[in-house]
């Protein structure tokens, strides 16, 4: 019964992964990417991650999800077939294409591999779960708190730095960038110099089209 | 296992460096909302300041250690000279790339204090990344370090070229982060732990662990693939082919002193944890003989990428209209001879890579720094942009002259020196030769990058003078001057350094 329901996961995952991949519109993107979460958590349950499943559940398929749908909705990112009237391949250059499945089909035959040669061979009997699943709460947290206390919080520094990564990256400039190189503006441009140091046509435009969503 | 209070005590005087660091990006941090509308060089200040006070205590840490038993912090960071050498290596270019950051005339004065930080951050990234055994602990210092640099490249998003660089390395550093991810992960399954030193078979681990003898003999396979995915990761951060696709683009966008960094801070880390990673695991004297031959067999594959690194980045830097793009194919030749030494296998090979870094230091930082000078000046980064500046900006002209040469690797520089210790690894009797070819690849790779950096000293003197003058940059030029002249001191002066380089390797018992 539950290697019925892992074989049927497994292949759920995999199956919405590609759905990931192939889907036109990124709203079905990311309901398959929400469906391979969820197959996901089932698996981690399955072999006794009680924990992980859950969290599994609360931050890919609960926060990270919701924050995906709403960045796409509020940018009103459709299909581009849809949106700009035309209907293009998926994947232009069938060799290419390939390319990219032969390394795939590679890494994952070396993942397989793997498994096969160490994993398969030294598998311990199937075991009866302990009550509170392979990894109880209590234990996790002796171990991150404990053991791993200083990855602890290199994490938090690492969280830091991408906090204000992500607002340097994703602040405006109050202030317009002529002044910011002020030894270029003073020079007249000359033609042949691609200006650099003011944003050009398109960036003013996706300016105005942001403002107009915000507003 | 439950720390004691007394333990954490202890290992938190342990990391003091560390702390430091942190407690003074932090304070950059707040100081940036406090003083609003100021002039951000103060900060600027703060932060070489905190970065000469955590010297001085590595400087300390380094006197007290150097015995055969290292002492580990939270069972995590080891306190070993090696991680004391990359860690003095660290803040002394962070330092001058500060100072870059606050001298060039092409960047804001005020509200850039997250441009400190984010560097700082980056330098705590690499102080995890070179001073831990544990591959969890490297993996979170490597992504430290490379969200910090992704957002530092995009510093000027409104700049397009620098939007793009930061966009072309965010995604080329996840995918290279999931490779070596994907290839410990592997690790991690077949040896039952994430210490090298218990993978090595050296130390106890705790729970149910296999050495990596046992995983070599039992499924070569797995530990291959795994192998060759954690070395994708390590050569992304070293921008060694075949992953340096990321490196001209975003060298270029960036601004110059993010560029520097890139070039010395960080590449000297993915140098710093590559070394330790392949000593521990293959090198102590403690591992088995199965061990020490498949480090010899890695060593291989490195000779190999050595060679395709420093053949393409010469290749290509030598059709570079641009003076900084050229700057970023060289750095990856650089890798590539930096490499010749890793190849080797031996511990006089890691000596002299990591002296090669300090020379590198030395020339890189150098020919950084006077292009920022004058792309300050002209706007421009174009070889044509040079012309005939030289006789307007003579001293530090003639510095960047100093700096080619030694970059090229000729007499009297330092640079010669480090490419002399090099070969003399990869010519170690004990290797039989097997490496000829490859200091013969690198000969003759040092002789094709003499032309491209040639070129920019044409263009400075060899051209009718300029009719622009340009504004005198003391600061900058005296530090220039300095570089330039231990540059060619200390090729007459080397011994202590090389003695240096050589008490800094204390990974192994030989």
């Amino acid at each position: 019964m539950a290697n019925l329901l892992f074989y049927l996961m497994a292949t759920l995952a995999t199956v919405c992964a590609i759905g990931v991949v192939v889907a036109r519109s990124p709203v079905v993107s990311v309901v398959s990417l929400l469906g391979s979460f969820a197959s996901l958590a089932i698996i981690y349950l399955l072999a006794g991650y009680q924990f992980l499943a859950a969290v599994q559940i609360l931050v890919y398929g609960g926060a990270v999800m919701v924050l995906f749908l709403f960045t796409i909705m509020l940018l009103n990112l459709g299909d581009p077939a849809v949106i700009h009237g035309e209907s293009e391949p998926l994947f232009h250059h069938s060799r290419r294409t390939l390319l990219g499945l032969g390394v795939a089909a590679a890494v994952g035959a070396a993942g397989l591999i793997a498994i096969l040669r160490v994993a398969w061979s030294a598998m311990p009997q199937p075991a009866e779960l302990p009550e509170g699943g392979l990894d109880p709460l209590d234990q996790l947290a002796a171990s991150m708190f404990t053991h791993y206390s200083l990855a602890f919080e290199a994490a938090s520094v690492l969280l830091l730095a991408t906090a204000v990564g992500v607002l340097v990256l994703a602040k405006r400039n109050r202030r317009p960038t002529a002044e910011v190189f002020p030894r270029e503006s003073q020079q007249p441009a000359t033609p042949s110099s691609p200006p650099t140091s003011t944003p050009s046509a398109g960036a003013q435009g996706q300016e105005v089209a942001e403002e107009g969503v915000l507003s | 296992m439950f720390l004691t209070g007394d333990i954490h005590a202890k290992s938190l005087g342990l990391l003091a460096p560390e702390l430091v660091l942190v407690a003074v990006s932090l304070l950059i941090l707040v100081l940036d909302l406090v003083w609003k509308e100021r002039d951000s060089s103060r900060l600027g200040w703060i932060s070489i300041g905190g970065l000469a006070l955590t010297s001085f205590l590595l400087l300390l840490a380094f006197g007290r250690s150097g015995g055969p038993e290292h002492e580990t912090a939270f069972a995590l960071v080891t306190i070993d000279r090696f991680g004391i050498f990359f860690k003095l290596f660290t803040c002394a270019a962070l330092a001058v790339v500060i100072f870059f950051v606050m001298q060039d005339r092409r960047e804001r004065k005020s509200h850039i204090g997250e441009y400190y930080f984010l560097l700082l951050g980056a330098a705590i990234g690499i102080f995890f990344m070179v001073g831990t055994n544990n591959l969890l602990l490297l993996v979170l210092g490597l992504e430290l370090l490379s969200l910090a640099s992704y957002s530092l490249a995009g510093f000027h998003k409104a700049e397009r070229r620098s939007a793009e660089a930061a966009m072309k390395y965010v995604i080329f550093g996840g995918l290279s982060a999931g490779v070596m991810v994907y290839g410990i992960s592997l690790l991690y399954g077949l040896t039952g732990t994430l210490d090298l030193r218990v993978m090595a078979g050296v130390a106890q681990g705790e729970g149910v662990t296999r050495s990596l003898a046992q995983a070599i003999t039992e499924s070569p396979g797995a530990v291959a693939i795994a192998m060759v995915m954690i070395l994708g990761g390590f050569s992304y951060k070293m921008s060694v082919a075949p992953f340096h696709f990321w490196a001209p683009d975003v060298y270029e966008g960036a601004p110059t002193p993010v560029t520097t960094f890139l070039a010395v801070g960080s590449k000297a880390a993915g140098f710093g944890a590559l070394l330790r990673f392949l000593a521990v695991l293959f090198q102590d004297g403690g591992a088995a003989e199965a061990v020490r031959a498949y480090g010899l067999q890695v060593g291989s594959l490195l000779a190999l990428l050595a060679a395709v690194t420093m053949t393409i980045g010469n290749l290509a830097a030598m059709r570079q209209e641009s003076v900084k793009r050229m700057l970023a194919y060289s750095s990856v030749a650089h890798a590539g001879y930096l490499l010749v030494g890793v190849a080797a296998m031996t511990s006089e090979g890691f000596e002299a890579a990591m002296f090669y870094l300090v020379a590198y230091y030395l020339m890189n930082l150098g020919a950084f720094g006077v292009l920022l000078y004058f792309s300050g000046e002209t706007g421009e980064e174009t070889f044509d942009s040079l012309d005939g500046l030289g006789y307007k900006a003579p001293l530090i002209s003639v510095a960047m002259v100093v700096f080619l040469i030694s970059l090229t690797g000729l007499p009297p520089m330092i640079g010669f020196l480090g490419k002399w210790k090099l070969i003399q690894a990869a010519m170690d009797p004990a290797l039989d030769g097997r490496l000829l070819w490859l200091v013969i690849c690198l000969v003759l790779n040092s002789v094709v990058s003499l032309y491209y950096y040639l070129r920019v000293a044409k263009h400075l003197f060899l051209k009718q003078p300029a009719e622009r003058s340009v504004r005198p940059a003391p600061a900058l030029t005296g530090l220039l001057v300095v570089l330039a002249v231990l540059n060619v001191l200390l090729l007459a002066y080397a011994r202590p350094l090389v003695e240096w380089t050589s008490a800094s390797f204390d990974l192994i018992l030989r």
